[in-house]
């Protein structure tokens, strides 16, 4: 689905991916492990076209995306959940999850979202802000799922999240993996991706140096623990 | 020095309330330009003399009066300002405020000299619609029914614009664009296309504001030029960027300026650079700013 081949990537003057290669195919949860300032954000914000300088190949559905600007990237499918969340602090918690525009049939109705994430509709009328950063991870993601997107990015959704936070957002992930979406999960904790990925790449300055199904992470999870700085 | 007449006060705030009306009107479109494009668009009162001159040519040529001239002028303006948004300010998008301030400043001198160039210096006479003739006695002073006209148009369209960026999801998305433009752009929303038309959004505003003072200012090159530069203060007072803020500065200060008018004639027009001194000694970020 999506082919990524010998990309480079660049902040200013400073090389960030080294000529990286991954295969994400239709409908699978794919995660990307590695430390902070491995490039994995760096990766996200390719894929998206956030990037100034970049080369090498992303194609997806028979288009090189490299080509073409964020927003025609999102209208093909592919919406990302950043790191930082990207909450509007202007914008109402409702405004939030409305902002995205339906670029496609088939996203996920209002009624599914509230029942997999029911604080966001308690808080609709808040700040975006004003949300803890767990409900603030919900509406991030809630934002994207109502889109028709099928190819989601999300960018460490766990990050600074209390432990029954995490637990609900890898039920969710698990939700929409069963929906049939393509995922592509940065992340740095093995142990959240463990049951949830059906394939992990491991990212290490700016390369891919590793790669394994899911039937071999929890044998290879010591190595994958060495290379997280666990 | 100060000569106490409270139907004197009370005459000159509603006539200062007109003033209010273009000040609101400009400083709108400057804070809506400002806070999703980052640019200092001096060029402003630029777009305000043209949509004068645009409703006087109007006129004079084709024969289309006040009413047409306040539908057509700003879809004109409109047109212009996305030219000019595409051909000169969207390269500066990446630079320093500084430089769009310039660019705006030397556009304004270019166009101001040009219309000199081709009307003359002195000002041009545009007549009140014959519909608008007249004025209602409102017991302290007769009122123009053309000047209340233009305080509750001013008014009507400051707020409808206000209520189309606070309270749509149009709205919602500018808001949004100036918060973090990358993000909103990543979402599929062409912000290229949305900066364009907000550019021009802002300047059709500032062309309806000339038509509506075609009929009380002669219609002059500078007009522009001698208006923006008090709008620019309203701005300052009222806080960059804060849509509700530049509202209500602009025709609170049309009433401070008419206050002054009745008790302090010769202070008058140095009032609001006065309150401008005053805000940005004790709030720097004016009464409606957000910290930065």
């Amino acid at each position: 689905m999506l082919e990524i081949r010998d990309l480079n990537a660049w902040y200013g003057e400073s090389h960030v991916l080294h000529g990286l290669d991954m295969d994400i195919p239709e409908g699978k949860v794919v995660t990307l492990l590695g430390r902070n300032g491995a490039g994995k954000t760096t990766m996200m914000r390719t894929i998206m076209g956030l990037m100034g300088k970049t080369t090498g190949t992303l194609t997806y559905q028979g288009v090189d995306l490299l080509k073409l600007r964020p927003d025609q990237i999102a209208r093909r499918g592919i919406a990302l959940c950043p790191e930082d969340r990207a909450i509007f602090p202007s914008l109402s918690v409702q405004e939030n999850l409305f902002l995205p525009p339906i670029i496609a049939k088939g996203g996920m109705e209002i009624d599914h979202i509230y029942k997999l994430f029911p604080n966001i509709r308690e808080r609709a009328s808040s700040r975006g802000t004003q949300l803890s950063g767990g409900e603030q991870q919900m509406l991030a993601i809630a934002r994207i799922l109502r889109t028709g997107a099928r190819f989601l990015l999300l960018d460490e959704p766990t990050e600074g999240l209390a432990p029954v936070i995490v637990q609900q957002i890898a039920r969710t992930i698990k939700e929409i993996k069963a929906l049939g979406y393509t995922i592509l999960l940065v992340e740095q904790n093995a142990r959240f991706v463990e049951d949830l990925a059906d394939i992990h790449y491991l990212i290490e300055n700016g390369a891919i140096v590793d790669r394994m199904e899911a039937a071999e992470f929890a044998a290879n999870i010591d190595r994958v623990d060495k290379l997280l700085g666990v | 020095m100060f000569d106490i007449n409270i139907n004197l006060i009370l005459g000159q705030m509603v006539l200062g309330m007109v003033n209010g009306v273009f000040y609101a009107i400009l400083s709108l479109g400057l804070a809506i330009i400002f806070g999703l494009l980052g640019v200092i668009n001096f060029a402003h009162g630029v777009f305000f003399m043209l949509g004068a001159f645009a409703a006087y040519m109007l006129g004079e040529t084709l024969g289309i009066g006040y009413w047409g001239a306040l539908v057509l002028v700003p879809v004109m303006i409109g047109g212009l300002g996305l030219v000019v948004e595409v051909v000169l300010i969207r390269h500066l998008y990446k630079l320093d405020h500084l430089y769009g301030l310039l660019l705006t400043l030397g556009l304004a001198l270019f166009a101001e000299g040009a219309i000199r160039i081709f009307f003359g210096p002195q000002g041009l006479p545009y007549s009140i619609p014959d519909n608008m003739r007249g004025a209602v006695n409102l017991g302290f002073m007769f009122l123009p029914y053309y000047r209340a006209w233009v305080v509750v148009f001013g008014i009507v369209l400051c707020f409808a614009t206000w209520f189309v960026i606070e309270m749509t999801p149009l709205g919602a998305k500018l808001r949004a664009a100036t918060d973090n433009p990358a993000m909103v752009q990543a979402f599929g929303i062409n912000v290229p296309v949305m900066l364009t038309l907000t550019y021009a959004a802002g300047v059709a505003l500032a062309g309806v504001g000339g038509v509506m003072a075609a009929p009380i200012m002669s219609v002059d090159p500078a007009m522009g030029t001698n208006i923006v530069i008090v709008v620019f203060a309203v701005v300052v007072i009222g806080g960059m960027g804060s849509i509700l803020g530049s509202i209500l500065t602009g025709l609170g200060l049309g009433l401070v300026e008419g206050f002054a008018k009745a008790v302090f004639p010769e202070a008058s027009s140095t009032v609001i650079f006065a309150v401008m001194v005053v805000v940005l000694v004790l709030r720097p970020r004016g009464l409606f700013g957000k910290m930065a």
